[in-house]
């Protein structure tokens, strides 16, 4: 799904509540891995870590300039080449210039959110060039044609009934939902795309500027395989993925596995830098990264959001949210889904036309808590919302809603007077008499009432408020009743 | 430099601005990193200690589906490479195969005194070879040397150099490691020490047991893309330095 996609947040949210399949499947993860990681935490022997590293990972966005450079002369010592893509048509062009050049007919990817944010499946299909997902939930959304869902679980929305029925269907293989048996076929048909490929394609998931090389990590074997049997090998690293040093790398790492599934290390974890040495046996031809800022600058260069960028996309947070939990990953129509994607959609691709996503969020603080480098999400939700309200031209930020801005001024002036206050309270508990149900509820509204009403009860308004209630209990109390006499008198 | 490289990097220059009072200084960023105590550590570690660390790296690997096998001598490894070998299912290919890294460990093995393997295929990827990427798909088991182990995650770290190229440990259904126990690390740390002490790592792998996924509703299935299965060969009695074949010697 190329970032940005339009679409509608409440309505994706609702079919995702009403996929059995997807809820199931999210309290478990979150059951186990979400929980699991807050444990790892409270219980590393080093109890530092996490704000060490992070204050490392600050420090080195705020050398970006430099470390960026020292990664890529690394990179070209060694015979690679980089590319510095200033948005998603630059790496795009430049990804489907190199594929043109060398003749490409297909290209086996590894697991990149970045792939997705700029969209580059399409430029490359556009041109005839087969493009196959070879990490297995990649592979399985792709071949549904839909998108994935969780950045390490992506087709975490689908069950085995339904992959097998696709696989009958696409792979050719008699019907089956047995993961293994569904695995090999995955296996057998991706091994044969994987080993005649031309073209590898692959993010990056930690760089390190000090030995010039990117890291990649997985548990499939499918990125060493797509980096290391095609001719090319093409990188595509988002310019915040960097270390500076291969011990920030190193702890990074080991936060990066533990934050995403509870491993003390992934199955695979590859350093390469460049193409094969005069004498290796195998390995790519060429080598070529390419480095993308797409929005990165501008987020780079502003306080408030800065701190996003060390984000190292664990998926950790995804799995605490209550309210991912709960929608699944589509309603965030993008690649970056949960509180993350929350925040770095907008500020990729526009606050206004991603306003959904940080106003659904509940900033429980709970994504906080679990992220390995300690990113304050609900700060920065906070941070989006309030631009929404107010507008930002640096950000190019209108008012979201006015009719609500004007509602909260009239709410401002009212709970500024405490018997406008209380005579509105009068009023609104005679009006809503009539819409108190059996259960003591209030059920559906009609109108713009709908939205808070249609999908849960409302408690109604007590008859009583607080300050009713306190003086009433002062009055009856012996000890207190004579400092409001007056009161009880003239109740 | 181009242009389009330039206007890049002073657009990050510009973004970091505000920052220039609060960083760090550049050399402080890049510091090199202390090994000595982590170097001391590994090599100074005891026979107790490094028992102490094989015993933990059997626990870790059989989390993994990691088959450890503790072998005293040589001929004991090539012996349970041999069943290994006798024992397995083979997967893409019709018999079973042999491809071995280029190291001298794997050379000093006595794999001709296994009468029972003596008909299986046995290539080596030597780096003059035209062939070894057809004899790699053509293998259903790939025999490398772990470089160091690291016992805390069972995982072997395994650099890239001539003759011991990438595929060997990923292409055929089954993946055997020889580590010395000499080779074994206590932690990532303690690693990462070593790769850095090392002159040539363009290209380096820390492999963790078989490949696996659990993207259908989350059952863990060993063998996406990778072996279906990994088995860790530790020699656990000294060998000739000779033999061990490093660079580096422990």
């Amino acid at each position: 799904m190329k970032l940005g996609q339009d679409g509608d947040y409440v309505a994706a949210a609702r079919e995702g509540m009403g996929n059995p399949c997807l809820q199931g499947s999210l309290r478990s993860l979150q059951a186990r891995y979400g929980k699991g990681a807050l444990d790892v935490w409270k219980t590393l022997p080093d109890p530092n870590l996490r704000s060490r590293v992070k204050a490392r990972r600050m420090q080195t966005l705020a050398h970006l300039d430099r470390v960026l450079e020292l990664l890529s002369q690394g990179v070209e010592a060694r015979g690679g080449q980089v590319f510095f893509a200033d948005n998603a048509e630059a790496a795009n062009g430049y990804i489907l210039d190199l594929a043109r050049k060398r003749g490409v007919k297909r290209v086996v990817k590894g697991k990149s959110m970045l792939s997705a944010e700029i969209g580059v499946d399409a430029v490359l299909e556009a041109e005839g060039i087969e493009v196959v997902e070879t990490d297995l939930g990649e592979f399985i959304v792709q071949i549904a044609g839909s998108s994935a869902s969780h950045i390490i679980a992506p087709c975490i929305h689908m069950d085995r009934r339904q992959i097998g029925r696709l696989f009958a269907d696409k792979l050719g293989i008699p019907y089956s939902e047995d993961p293994p048996t569904l695995t090999q076929a995955a296996r057998k048909a991706l091994r044969e795309k994987l080993l005649t490929a031309d073209m590898g394609l692959t993010g990056c998931n930690i760089a390190c500027a000090e030995t010039g090389q990117i890291s990649l990590v997985s548990n499939e074997g499918n990125i060493r395989m797509a980096s290391t049997m095609p001719k090319l090998h093409v990188a595509l690293m988002g310019m915040e993925r960097v270390a500076a040093t291969l011990e920030d790398q190193r702890e990074l790492l080991q936060l990066l596995t533990q934050g995403a599934a509870l491993q003390k290390l992934s199955t695979y974890v590859s350093f390469v830098g460049g193409p094969r040495r005069k004498g290796d046996p195998d390995g790519p031809e060429e080598f070529h990264l390419v480095i993308v800022d797409n929005g990165r600058s501008r987020i780079l260069a502003d306080p408030e959001f800065r701190e996003v960028l060390a984000c190292i996309r664990c998926g950790a947070c995804l799995n605490i949210c209550p309210v991912y939990g709960r929608i699944g990953g589509h309603a965030y129509h993008s690649p970056y889904s949960g509180p993350i994607g929350a925040v770095v959609t907008p500020l990729l691709h526009g606050i206004n036309r991603h306003a959904d996503l940080c106003k659904g969020e509940t900033l429980c603080g709970a994504c906080r808590d679990v992220c390995p480098v300690e990113n304050d999400l609900p700060r920065m939700l906070v941070a989006l919302r309030c631009k929404l309200a107010y507008g930002d031209p640096g950000w190019g930020v209108r008012p979201h809603n006015r009719l609500e801005a004007l509602g909260f001024k009239i709410w401002g002036r009212i709970v500024g007077h405490s018997r406008l206050y209380a005579a509105m309270l009068t009023i609104a508990r005679a009006l809503q008499r009539p819409f108190v149900g059996r259960n003591g509820m209030i059920g559906p509204l009609p109108g713009l009432k709908n939205g808070w009403t249609a999908g849960r009860d409302l408690q109604p308004m007590a008859e009583q408020s607080f300050r009713e209630r306190w003086r009433a209990r002062q009055n009856n109390n012996p000890a207190t009743a004579d400092n409001s006499r007056e009161t009880r008198h003239g109740r | 430099m181009d242009d389009k490289r330039t206007a890049f990097l002073d657009r990050v220059r510009m973004a970091v601005q505000d920052s220039e009072e609060t960083r760090i200084a550049w050399s402080e960023l890049l510091a090199p990193c202390d090994d000595s105590a982590r170097l001391n550590a590994f090599a100074q570690r005891g026979p107790d200690e490094q028992q102490i660390l094989l015993q933990t790296l059997v626990e870790q690997a059989s989390l993994l589906h990691l088959q450890t096998h503790l072998c005293p001598t040589l001929d004991q490894a090539a012996q349970c490479i041999a069943e290994i070998t006798l024992t397995s299912a083979t997967e893409f290919t019709a018999e079973p195969a042999l491809i071995l890294h280029d190291h001298p460990l794997l050379r000093a093995l006595p794999l001709h005194a296994q009468a029972a393997i003596n008909h299986t295929p046995r290539h080596w990827t030597g780096n003059r070879d035209p062939e070894v990427r057809n004899r790699t798909l053509a293998a259903s088991i790939g025999v490398t040397v772990a470089d160091w182990a690291i016992a805390e995650s069972a995982t072997i770290v395994q650099m890239t150099r001539p003759g011991q190229p990438r595929s060997t440990s990923l292409v055929p259904s089954i993946h055997i490691a020889v580590l010395l126990l000499s080779h074994l690390t206590a932690n990532l740390a303690e690693a990462y020490a070593l790769v850095r002490r090392e002159q040539n790592c363009d290209s380096w792998t820390l492999i963790s047991g078989p490949s696996k996924t659990a993207d259908i509703e989350a059952v863990m299935v060993h063998g996406a893309h990778g072996p279906k299965a990994m088995h860790l060969v530790v020699v656990t009695e000294p060998v000739n330095d000779a033999h061990a074949g490093f660079a580096v010697a422990s």
